[in-house]
């Protein structure tokens, strides 16, 4: 897949995975390479992003004698998602159509 | 390779920056490597799996500012000479020549944002004079066809409605040469941290 739009799509996935519920790293990977293959090591400048463009905010929680952090996402980041949505919908409209079986 | 000597060799990799960058990812990853013990791997397939150091290195360093690379690149060398008096003579001696090289390069920065601004100005007082030429020759069109012909003032309308699609055109024509123009920029910047950091490791 093309970079660009595999981490555009990577973006996205995370902030879907965080509207569900607040998640921490490892979590969220298990949660999204159902749907789309990524690495622990893209995981992180994909968080930092989003959490300089203010789309997700960090807590942290006590968890078995050590501190884990947890994200949280925003409003902007929830408009994204429903940016996303929007976007595609144009381009489902010609996946359809190249798709198509040729009627003879 | 253990943990804390992964998480050592990580830290040594990114000693250029700062400390509380530095913290943060060397956290996150120790976090990472915790949960995946928690869930059921050995340390070493947990650290195999996070992946290469290097890898790691290289995505962080992309993703940093050009600014702090360029800073880096420069702690690096003055790190590597030994003998900072001597440096800093050099610095001092040399300044007439790296200092008017900076000017310059500053200047010509400052010349091309500049020039983009203008050209920006220059496209919509276009685009903004174009409008007023529609609606004027519409109106005038409209007029004339009441004052004198039908078909004088049929000429006016027809003429707006022309202007305005090639005004059509030509914004669409603007639209994708801005977004090409941005993203060759991108990917120009992307080129040049890439430079900047391939020496390093």
């Amino acid at each position: 897949m093309d970079i660009q739009l595999k981490r555009g799509l990577l973006e996205v996935s995370v902030l879907k995975a965080l509207e569900k519920e607040d998640s921490y790293g490892y979590k969220i990977i298990k949660d999204i390479s159902k749907y789309i293959e990524i690495s622990e090591s893209t995981l992180y400048p994909i968080l930092k992003r989003l959490e300089s463009a203010n789309m997700l905010s960090v807590y942290a929680i006590e968890h078995g004698g050590r501190l884990r952090k947890y994200y949280k996402i925003n409003e902007n980041g929830i408009r994204r998602i429903n940016e996303f949505i929007n976007e595609w919908e144009e381009v489902m409209k010609v996946y359809n159509f190249i798709k198509e079986e040729k009627n003879e | 390779m253990s943990k804390g000597e992964f998480l050592n060799q990580l830290r040594k990799k990114l000693h250029s920056l700062p400390k509380n960058d530095l913290e943060r990812i060397i956290d996150f990853y120790e976090e990472m490597i915790n949960d995946m013990v928690e869930d059921g791997f050995t340390e070493e397939e947990a650290i195999q799996k996070v992946g290469n150091i290097d890898e790691i290195v290289k995505d962080i360093q992309l993703n940093l500012p050009i600014t702090t690379l360029i800073e880096n690149k420069i702690k690096e060398s003055h790190n590597r000479s030994n003998n900072r008096l001597l440096w800093f003579l050099i610095v001092i001696l040399t300044f007439p020549i790296w200092f008017s090289v900076a000017a310059a390069v500053l200047s010509a920065l400052f010349a091309i944002a500049v020039s983009i601004f203008m050209v920006i100005g220059g496209i919509l007082f276009a685009i903004a004079a174009v409008c007023i030429s529609i609606i004027v020759a519409f109106a005038v069109g409209i007029y004339y066809s009441f004052k004198e012909s039908i078909w004088y003032g049929l000429f006016f309308v027809g003429f707006s409605m022309g202007l305005s699609g090639l005004l059509i055109i030509s914004i669409k024509l603007f639209k994708e040469l801005f977004i090409l123009a941005r993203s060759s920029t991108f990917k120009f910047i992307k080129f040049i941290k890439s430079l900047l950091i391939s020496k390093e490791n």
